[in-house]
């Protein structure tokens, strides 16, 4: 008999983390240590952490680190090199350096300082070797925010499986991966507290992934915390952007979402394509962009039409 | 720092000021903020409300308001997923509390300048836990107001409901807590107090959440049901002169869960003007561990017991903190404090929380007036 009727819901890295599946509590907990071990390892916030350590290092010497340690970027790399940057992981020099997204004191900067600062984001500088990892210029710093929640419910469903999973659900702060039983999966209205839309998947592996304007912002969702990185501010093409894909690619996913949050709606075809995705934008004034729905692992998608709000 | 576990602390703090209203029977109203931030990741934000209203010349009704914004790294709301498994959603502002208690406090207190009877009622209610508890407390006063001799009783009635569905052994947590005091003012400048207290426990007295995982074993944390406990208490005021003074402490407690603490405290107050006091105040405790506690990833199988919580371990802390309180004109007051935490290194505090040691601070500010 399993100790939760629901599985586990928690809170690790600043967010909920979800994960359902016909494994023991032990195998849950397993799961659970695995997304505090990422937290103290790639947590900003935490002046601790292997990435605190490699971002205060940076200008200055290599950090070393495991192969395994250096695995996410890798991956973050990886999608920076597909999207020619429009996914960058050194975007904390922005993010958490200038904005001060995620701290106490979050600010908006001159433009002055976005135009020196925006220097400070090329993924193309980072230096990576088997074995070390250098930001080579004074004041460059990764936010792995982009990825982290993805990256740990690939983590997540990869254990589940290893150890004899056969259907699973997990979601971590709204990054979700689901596998061997239907699951019925919200997406989050951007304009008030309801859904917009809920995906009935099917039993094969799908993971899904949702960026939005209005959850973190300064001020008000002018100031989102989506940065495009070629300005160094904030574009407002979409309120919501979710990317749903075959397979078990949540950190893809959670890149990807970024980029095509700062893409014009002409652009959405040809990013789908692309990167093999499936996309739902919801723009500010309300309509809904759908970019290759063919061969997704769902049963259906419902969509409920706004209301005046 | 475990959520229910400060909260009880705030409740204990009540109570005190339940007893401190001796002889203070006036319309009066305040606001406050309290604050409290560990490196732990737990942040809560209180701000509180108090009225008291004059019956009569000897009759006074009191309510207090308190309101528990809480950001831990613990557990977090359960989201409203009655009708579909998951939520995708943008990443959420990481400053949003993950839960919020209510907690109101209403009491009707009697004081004839000889006999001082409070009794009243609490309430509070959050995600995950729900508290209720009733208080009474006579204090007598003797000897020209010179000896005071009080009892004051509590008895609380606390339901968890945990959010996800874990069938817990029980849900309920009920404590009884009964104080006996004595005070006596020596000389003029100089008065001491003894308290002895006694306190009972019985339900669910673990965190439905804390669990351990080793090689072969994953349990959540599990203690007895029940707990009892003894304190004594000595505390002092002396006046070193029409300026200053100094409050000092000494707790010792122990229970049947073998846990053994001392507290020592003291304050130092000095009124730099007429209008402003100010200080110092220093806290030392030290705690011996219960009899189950075992040292992180030997707990085996067969074990009845498991700990997580750092207090259930052996640990010493200090608290150094800075009181203020500014009376203005008409009898309007603000009072303020700042404090800081520290416990000793403790691997059970590296294995939930990541931190060598606790480490807090906690701020009161509240503005109190007569109306």
């Amino acid at each position: 008999m399993s100790f939760f009727e629901n599985g586990i819901r928690t809170a690790v890295m600043s967010t909920e983390l979800v994960i359902e599946a016909n494994v023991s509590k032990k195998v849950l907990f397993e799961c659970l240590a695995l997304a505090k071990e990422f937290e103290s390892k790639y947590s900003a916030y935490k002046s601790s952490s292997l990435l605190s350590s490699i971002n205060a290092a940076a200008g200055k010497h290599a950090v070393s680190c495991t192969k395994e340690e250096l695995e996410i970027f890798e991956k973050a790399l990886e999608i920076a090199k597909l999207s020619d940057g429009l996914f960058d992981p050194t975007i904390g020099a922005l993010t958490q350096g200038l904005y001060g997204f995620g701290t106490n004191r979050e600010r908006l900067p001159s433009n002055a300082e976005l135009a020196y600062t925006k220097a400070l984001v090329n993924y193309k500088l980072v230096k990576i070797s088997d074995e070390e990892i250098y930001l080579p210029k004074r004041g460059m710093r990764f936010d792995l925010g982009g990825i982290g929640k993805g990256y740990v419910a690939d983590k997540i469903i990869e254990y589940l499986q290893n150890v004899g999973a056969t259907k699973g659900l997990v979601s971590v702060g709204g990054e979700i991966c689901s596998f061997g039983r239907e699951h019925t999966i919200a997406i989050k209205n951007p304009f008030s507290n309801g859904h917009i839309a809920i995906i009935h998947s099917s039993k094969e592996l799908i993971s899904i992934s949702t960026s939005g304007d209005y959850e973190r912002y300064i001020g008000s969702k002018e100031h989102h915390h989506i940065l495009d990185n070629k300005t160094a501010t904030q574009n407002h093409y979409y309120s919501s952007v979710t990317i749903l894909k075959n397979g078990l690619e949540a950190t893809k996913l959670d890149g990807v979402a970024t980029i095509v949050f700062n893409s014009k709606p002409e652009e959405l075809n040809k990013i789908a394509k692309n990167f093999e995705i499936a996309i739902i934008a919801i723009t500010p004034n309300k309509d809904i962009c759908f970019e290759n729905f063919m061969n997704l692992n769902i049963k259906n998608l419902e969509m409920f039409p706004f209301t005046d709000e | 720092m475990q959520i229910k576990q400060f909260m009880l602390f705030v409740l204990s703090l009540a109570l005190l000021e339940v007893t401190s209203l001796a002889s203070d029977l006036k319309d009066k109203m305040s606001f406050g903020i309290n604050t409290y931030n560990d490196n732990a990741d737990v942040q809560v934000y209180s701000p509180t409300f108090a009225l008291y209203k004059k019956l009569s010349s000897q009759w006074l009704l009191g309510v207090k308001m308190r309101i528990d914004a809480v950001t831990a790294a613990s557990i977090k709301n359960g989201s409203n997923a009655t009708h579909v498994d998951a939520v995708t959603a943008a990443s959420a502002k990481e400053s949003v509390a993950d839960d919020v208690r209510y907690a109101p406090t209403a009491m009707l207190t009697y004081d004839d300048g000889d006999n001082l009877v409070t009794f009243g009622s609490y309430y509070s209610t959050e995600n995950d836990y729900t508290g209720v508890a009733a208080f009474a407390s006579y204090v007598r006063q003797l000897n020209q107001q010179n000896t005071a001799l009080g009892v004051s009783a509590s008895q609380s009635f606390d339901k968890w409901s945990p959010v996800f569905k874990r069938a817990l052994p029980k849900d309920n947590r009920n404590e009884t807590k009964i104080d006996f005091s004595a005070n006596q003012l020596i000389t003029p400048e100089f008065s001491m107090s003894a308290v002895y207290s006694y306190m009972y426990s019985e339900g669910f007295l673990s965190s439905p959440y804390h669990f351990i995982l080793q090689d072969s074993l994953a349990k959540f944390e599990n203690y007895p049901d029940k707990r009892t406990g003894h304190a004594f208490a000595l505390k002092g005021v002396y006046l070193l002169d029409k300026d200053d003074s100094v409050n000092f402490s000494y707790r010792y407690y122990m229970d049947d869960w073998d846990i053994k603490s001392h507290t020592s405290s003291v304050e130092f107050m000095r009124d730099f003007t007429h209008d402003f006091t100010s200080g110092l105040r220093l806290r030392y405790y030290t705690q011996t561990g219960s009899n189950f506690v075992k040292p992180v990833g030997t707990y085996g199988v067969s074990d009845q017991y498991f700990a997580v919580d750092y207090r259930m371990s052996a640990f010493d802390s200090y608290t150094i903190g800075v009181p203020f309180i500014y009376r203005m004109k008409g009898g309007d007051k603000l009072t303020a404090s700042i404090d800081y935490y520290k416990t000793s290194s403790n691997e059970y505090l590296k294995n939930w929380y990541d931190v060598g040691s606790l480490q807090s601070v906690f701020t009161t500010l509240t503005y109190e007036f007569a109306y």
